[in-house]
């Protein structure tokens, strides 16, 4: 009987060519994600839906532990709130009952974890798992049911997260992973810097980015047009391509990050105002497009007003094309976000914007000396695109700096990340959890 | 070149959008004596929401005989009922509007899907609706979730960390949080964050 892997967490079309890595060294891959499943058929990898694991009986089980959890959390809900102080002052009023709802949530998606491992354990065909995120419930559940089941886990970061100001330690500051595959040392370092053992951290790159090896100018033409036509855009003019992220709450100072992100979009907006002959594509955030109770055309709504109301015309909205975006855009502009370490790979000029200035050397150090033209302050944008399109020798400069200046962040940008992965997770589940 | 006056600066910054600096610069060039800048500045008022504050400079407008059809439009639409956010609360999954109705009184939550988004609210009990865009909606987080030093706001990350981090651990609340064997507290800690940080900021809030 095959290996079987059970993969989590991941949504990205990009990944497909991991899939087929894990399935080329002779695992059974039972995929938890509709999206992984579809791009997987388009690559033609067989994989499993791993939710045909959840049958009646075992939703049943679900329902009643969550239940159970309900009524055991309502039972002792005055305790909980006294459970929230910080200096003396009580927080539990303010919580409510939304730790509840969270706890609530958390506990279906370690439920479902569980039965879809037990399910395959049972079988004798669980040699391991594949996430990834390691931080969100479902991601620690499976570190945990697979420790217990005697098999190993392996994170493979959808992100490269900034430095935080403050370490949280779902923020990329601890593993809970029996490894994390690295996208480069920038990762590593972080990671190692925040306790994990080093032996627990191996450098791989971003095998979501393997599509952009080997791209010549050609090819990247054939792409500019072909994105062109399908965005409705003149693939002859200049394109810049923005890609806002959604806000979270993940620090004290989120409000300031509404207005960061607002300046920062008015500031591309005021510079692509300066030259009409500048197009402008908006690559919305999958983050942003996934939040609670989103309108996308209230969303569309929203950004096209703050166009209009500063005088751009010439701008198209779209949640896709993310690889064909970065690796043809003339200038691409990004807050602290990956997006910029993606064109960077793909030799491109990128201004970065922080959203606040504190948060200004948290992925890149300020200045051009990255390969990215890494601003200080919000403020900064609208002079520093500017600047940047009346300017092709310092665009060509800078793009020719991205290649290089990346390999901080990205390991080996070779189109072989996958196969590294795949190399790690097949000696992992060999080793004795 | 003539430098740029207070009110050509203000006017400038309403139109790109930026209400709260417009509003900044609006009241700068009213308290100079510009009189024309106050109807500005009500503008600006009514637009986040401040509309008692709207009247005031529409009345004092009006007492320094500064009439017109302009004026007398916005303050037809300022003694209109509208919407009026309170406040603003944010969990796991997004932020929320504390809002009250002009028209009834009645007060309800509006979801904040993203701050980039026009946000369409209408009261439940009498079907008054308002929409709000983007700058507005910059502006209603700088008003109720202002900024804080970063010293600040680095400190009370810290202590947040510390409570979703330590509160699960407490031996007494083990079989209560217990999910098939795993603390489903400590599973939670990072959707756990915003709720308890909102508590922690508003509670460092109220102690200003």
């Amino acid at each position: 009987m095959k290996r079987g892997l059970l993969v989590l967490g991941m949504a990205d079309p990009d990944l497909a060519g991991l899939l087929g890595a894990l399935a080329a060294r002779g695992f059974r891959l039972h995929v938890a994600s509709p999206t992984m499943l579809e791009a997987a058929a388009a690559a033609g990898v067989a994989c499993e839906n791993a939710f045909a694991l959840l049958d009646e009986a075992a939703r049943a089980g679900m329902e009643a532990a969550r239940a159970a959890l309900d009524a055991r959390l309502t039972a002792h809900a005055g305790a909980l709130r006294w459970r929230f102080q910080v200096g003396g002052a009580a927080l539990g009023d303010r919580i409510g009952t939304r730790l509840a709802t969270v706890l609530d949530v958390a506990a279906q998606q370690a439920l479902a974890v569980t039965v879809l491992a037990e399910a395959l354990a049972a079988r004798g065909e669980l040699a391991g798992i594949v996430l990834g995120h390691d931080t969100i419930p479902v991601g620690r559940a499976a570190a945990l049911v697979a420790r217990r089941l005697g098999v190993r886990t392996v994170h493979v970061p959808h992100a490269i997260l900034p430095r935080p100001r403050v370490a949280a330690p779902w923020q990329g500051a601890r593993v809970y992973a029996d490894v994390v595959c690295a996208a480069g040392e920038f990762s590593r370092a972080q990671y190692v810097g925040h306790g994990a053992r080093p032996d627990a951290v191996v450098v791989t790159g971003a095998p979501r980015w393997d599509v952009h090896a080997g791209g010549d100018a050609g090819a990247r033409a054939r792409c500019r047009a072909e994105t062109a036509a399908a965005l409705g855009i003149d693939p002859a003019r200049p394109t810049v391509v923005f890609g806002p992220s959604w806000i979270e709450r993940s620090t004290a100072n989120a409000s300031q990050h509404v207005q960061g992100a607002l300046a920062v979009f008015q500031g591309v907006l005021a510079a692509v105002a300066r030259r009409p002959d500048v197009q402008l594509v908006v690559k919305l955030h999958p983050g942003e497009l996934t939040r609670p109770g989103l309108d996308v055309a209230r969303l569309a709504r929203g950004y096209l007003g703050v166009a209009r109301r500063a005088g751009v015309e010439r701008i198209v909205l779209t949640g896709g094309h993310r690889a064909a975006l970065v690796a043809t855009a003339d200038v691409l502009v990004g807050v602290n976000s990956n997006l910029c370490l993606e064109a960077m790979l793909c030799g491109r000029a990128v201004v970065n914007a922080p959203l606040i200035p504190e948060d200004a050397a948290l992925l890149f150090t300020p200045g051009d000396g990255d390969g990215v033209r890494a601003l200080r302050h919000p403020g900064d944008v609208a002079d520093g695109l500017a600047d940047l399109l009346a300017d092709a020798a310092a665009r060509t400069r800078l793009a020719a700096a991205a290649r290089e200046g990346v390999r901080r962040w990205v390991h080996a940008p070779d189109g072989r990340a996958a196969e590294r992965v795949a190399e790690v997770v097949a000696g992992a589940v060999r080793a004795p959890a | 070149m003539a430098a740029e006056t207070p009110a050509a600066r203000a006017a400038r910054l309403a139109l790109a959008g930026d209400l709260a600096g417009a509003e900044t610069a609006f009241r700068a060039a009213w308290a100079a004596g510009d009189d024309a800048a106050g109807l500005g500045l009500a503008a600006c008022l009514r637009a986040r929401g401040a509309t008692d504050k709207a009247r005031a400079v529409l009345e004092t407008l009006r007492a320094r005989g500064v009439a017109g059809a302009d004026v007398e439009r916005l303050a037809t639409e300022v003694a209109a009922p509208t919407l009026v956010v309170r406040g603003v609360r944010f969990d796991w999954a997004g932020e929320h509007l504390d809002v009250a109705c002009g028209a009834c009184g009645r007060t309800f939550d509006a979801a904040v899907a993203s701050w980039m988004a026009v946000l369409e609210a209408a009261c439940p009990g009498c079907g008054l609706a308002a929409a709000f865009e983007p700058e507005a909606l910059a502006a209603i987080a700088a008003r109720f979730d202002p900024a804080l030093p970063a010293p600040v706001a680095d400190t009370l990350d810290a202590a947040t960390i510390r409570i979703v981090a330590g509160w699960h651990r407490e031996p007494a609340f083990a079989p209560v949080l217990d999910v098939g064997g795993m603390n489903v507290g400590a599973l939670a800690e990072q959707m756990v964050f915003p709720l308890v940080l909102d508590a922690v900021v508003a509670a460092w809030r109220e102690r200003r």
